[in-house]
């Protein structure tokens, strides 16, 4: 009898475990195309062309057709494309030799009309093609739709002003 | 003999309901003392040097505004991202203030401000701005790197943590 408890007992928890794996929450989701955009956006020292294409392609794949750029002080505000944003981001890599891009402290804001906006700090640690070592942090937020199956795409993107000259 | 009891129940503690109620009001306050109120922060970057060097170690003092308002040479703690990454700058200008270099000179309201500790002045240019309502203008200390390249401007005063502790 006791046996049968126990056997149900596992049978609840694996069923409960498999639903959540499954049914992944929205908050999660949109956590796992910050996972994703950390690791495209990252550069392994020696990364080869066919790597190189494979990132910035499924980095492509991350955002939306029409992205809001907000980078006071870059000359890269505005509104892009998605093949634009894999321009950008091709041309930022290439200045790394070497880089990582982090996110921490991420805070999820879910509207009901499939709309999120995430605020997070990005560090990017590398070093540059000139040798020199890098270490940034920015406040950072994103802003991201839901389509009708259900994934999130980045829409904007802004680096926060902290301070303004 | 006292003080090897005392010894005693200081490593080899008895685990009472009084013992651990002491120790978890122990943990809570440290994590709110050390978590909200006095932040353990590493220094790194050289901006505020010679006064803040490179590698140096000290605490956030949350409660340092909490009776006062901000004032010219005031160091600062800047929330840059997140809740423990900050920036250490020094107040310049306050809201309202027309602040300005000219070769190096900080100048506010048109009249020049000593600055004591600075080491080396540098000859940054920065053309006469108004600090808005509600924010202040800090800088750093080591004006030796362009004015290109260092952090510095008005920041809203809610984005200030708190001053160092020494």
């Amino acid at each position: 009898m006791k046996g049968r408890y126990l056997i149900s007992a596992v049978v609840v928890v694996l069923g409960l475990l498999a639903y959540f794996y499954f049914h992944p929450s929205e908050e999660k989701k949109i956590k796992k195309q910050l996972a994703h955009l950390s690791e495209y956006a990252s550069k392994d020292a020696g990364e080869s062309t066919f790597a190189l294409a494979r990132r910035l392609d499924h980095m492509g794949a991350l955002f939306a057709d029409r992205v809001d750029l907000k980078a006071p002080g870059y000359e890269l505000s505005g509104t892009h494309t998605r093949r634009e944003i894999i321009h950008l981001a091709a041309r930022a890599r290439m200045a790394f030799s070497q880089m990582t891009l982090n996110f921490h402290d991420v805070s999820i804001a879910i509207s009901g009309e499939g709309m999120a906006k995430v605020s997070t700090t990005g560090r990017l640690k590398g070093m540059s093609t000139a040798g020199k070592r890098v270490d940034e942090i920015q406040s950072l937020e994103f802003s991201l739709q839901k389509d009708s199956e259900g994934r999130w795409f980045f829409t904007a993107v802004e680096v926060v002003e902290v301070l303004k000259k | 003999m006292a003080g090897k009891e005392i010894f005693r129940r200081f490593f080899f503690p008895t685990f009472t309901p009084a013992y651990l109620l002491r120790v978890s009001i122990l943990a809570v306050s440290a994590y709110l003392f050390f978590g909200f109120i006095c932040i353990p922060l590493a220094i790194r970057g050289k901006s505020m040097e010679p006064a803040y060097r490179d590698g140096g170690f000290n605490f956030c003092w949350s409660l340092k505004y909490a009776f006062r308002g901000l004032e010219r040479h005031d160091v600062v703690f800047i929330r840059l991202a997140g809740p423990r990454v900050m920036l250490l700058k020094r107040v310049v200008a306050l809201e309202g203030e027309e602040v300005e270099f000219r070769k190096g000179r900080l100048l506010v309201d048109g009249r020049e401000i000593s600055e004591p500790y600075i080491r080396e002045r540098g000859d940054w240019d920065l053309p006469p701005r108004r600090v808005e309502k509600g924010y202040v203008y800090v800088v750093g200390d080591s004006r030796r790197a362009l004015i290109t390249e260092q952090y510095f401007g008005q920041t809203p005063v809610g984005r200030v943590a708190g001053g160092p502790l020494w």
